[in-house]
């Protein structure tokens, strides 16, 4: 049942970013809100439970953008990499990682797509404005972020407490 | 017999070169396989739709029997708007007439005026760096790749790719994007590139050409897709270089992408 709650967080966050965007003019310059789930895996989940949700929200985010097929599910493989490792030398869970760690993430994911556009299409012109909105998007992470995580971590935690209890009063009948 | 560090860094050198090869073969494609491409027009519009759907009809209740209050103020500025624009209208209907009597003079042919279909917009690209939009008529439309899609104001792209009931449409201002235009006043010719931003830019354009700024930017006809003659912009910035042959032009497009809400696909061109 855990599959089905990242199934689905993905794909409500995907059609918020998509669909709900862009009625408020104060959202536009909201960042990737699926940074928030690979950054939830990356700190609080193991790897085996982790890997299928990311390879799933990148392959979501892939179709429904229109850049090279694999970008997104790139970002999302190496941001999950980076905050892994980086538990190994920062307390990732105190509150001030939690800050930082999706503004960090869009600014990480933001490089790998310069990156590739720098690698692959060298000649496409970007927008001078460019910078203004990754800055955008860093101050939304910054000011969301830390949120974001925390209200993803406590509905893992009740829809996890609900089938759970679910499963014991099943068990508890047949017995 | 290697240390578990060298095994680490091999792993990542393995990963990244993997990554690059991954990225490089479908880059050069510009489009994921053809079942993985469509997943998101099959699987994930019918909510983007949905949701849409929703959206409107709340905003429609709000806007027509809650938010009263300032309707009849419009409502006496659009009636005194609407007397000039009666006042133009004849003018113009005239204008028409005499040009109908001057073609039929020099036996020009009436072309025939292009089908479409209408469709809403129902979703956006939520990446930075790329500009479509899905709309929620298919191949059952008739919609196919590759056509142009406008709406009164003026071009917003192309049909990239079409499933039953949804396609996504390249708009103008992606990177990936190219309309060739002309300089209504002048006809200095060039190419609209996007340049994922709300602007474009207008590139070759011979430094010769005196543009100025607010000159209307109207496609040519000549790149297959659009038909000529159809408004794209207004220029917004020129930059006219000492050297080189041309010069660097800003496009403002006439359409707000960021409010489009439905447009029209030529089926017809």
């Amino acid at each position: 049942m855990k599959y089905f709650y990242y199934a689905c967080l993905c794909l409500i966050l995907a059609l918020i970013q998509t669909t709900i965007v862009r009625y408020f003019e104060i959202f536009r310059g909201c960042y990737d809100l699926l940074i928030v789930v690979v950054a939830f895996l990356g700190l609080y989940r193991n790897f085996r439970e982790s890997i299928p949700v990311i390879l799933f929200a990148g392959l979501l985010m892939d179709n429904l953008y229109n850049g090279p097929f694999g970008l997104y599910m790139t970002s999302y493989i190496w941001l999950y990499i980076c905050i892994r490792w980086s538990s190994v030398y920062f307390n990732v869970r105190s509150s001030i990682f939690l800050i930082f760690i999706v503004a960090a993430g869009v600014l990480f994911e933001n490089l790998i797509f310069i990156s590739s556009f720098m690698m692959f299409n060298p000649d496409l012109l970007l927008s001078e404005n460019i910078s203004y909105k990754i800055f955008t998007q860093f101050i939304w992470a910054l000011l969301s972020g830390y949120f974001s995580i925390m209200l993803v971590k406590k509905v893992y935690n009740a829809w996890y407490k609900l089938f759970r209890l679910q499963a014991v009063e099943q068990n508890g009948q047949a017995l | 017999m290697f240390s578990k560090k060298t095994m680490i860094v091999v792993c990542v050198i393995i990963l990244v070169t993997a990554n690059i090869i991954v990225l490089s073969v479908s880059n050069k494609h510009r489009s994921p396989p053809s079942s993985l491409g469509l997943i998101a027009l099959v699987a994930i519009s019918p909510f983007q739709n949905a949701l849409t759907q929703t959206i409107n009809f709340t905003k429609n209740l709000w806007e027509h029997y809650f938010f009263l209050v300032s309707a009849a103020e419009e409502n006496d500025r659009l009636k005194k708007e609407m007397g000039d624009i009666i006042q133009k209208n004849n003018e113009y209907q005239e204008a028409a007439l005499s040009n109908d009597r001057l073609r039929s003079l020099l036996d020009f042919r009436q072309s025939s005026p292009a089908e479409s279909v209408a469709a809403q917009v129902i979703s956006i690209d939520p990446s930075l760096w790329h500009k479509t939009l899905i709309i929620n008529k298919g191949k059952e439309n008739g919609i196919k790749i590759g056509l142009p899609v406008i709406t009164p104001e003026g071009i917003v792209g192309q049909i990239i790719d079409a499933a039953d009931r949804y396609s996504r449409i390249l708009l103008i201002i992606d990177q990936n994007s190219s309309v060739d235009a002309v300089v209504q006043k002048i006809r200095a010719r060039g190419i609209i590139k996007g340049e994922s931003s709300d602007q474009c830019v207008f590139i070759y354009v011979m430094r010769r050409h005196e543009i100025e700024v607010g000159d209307s930017v109207i496609t040519s006809g000549l790149d297959g897709v659009f038909p000529k003659g159809l408004p794209i912009g207004n220029i917004s910035n020129i930059n006219r270089r000492s050297s080189g042959l041309f010069q660097e032009i800003k496009v403002t497009p006439n359409v707000d992408f960021r409010k489009l809400e439905e447009v029209l696909v030529l089926i017809n061109k």
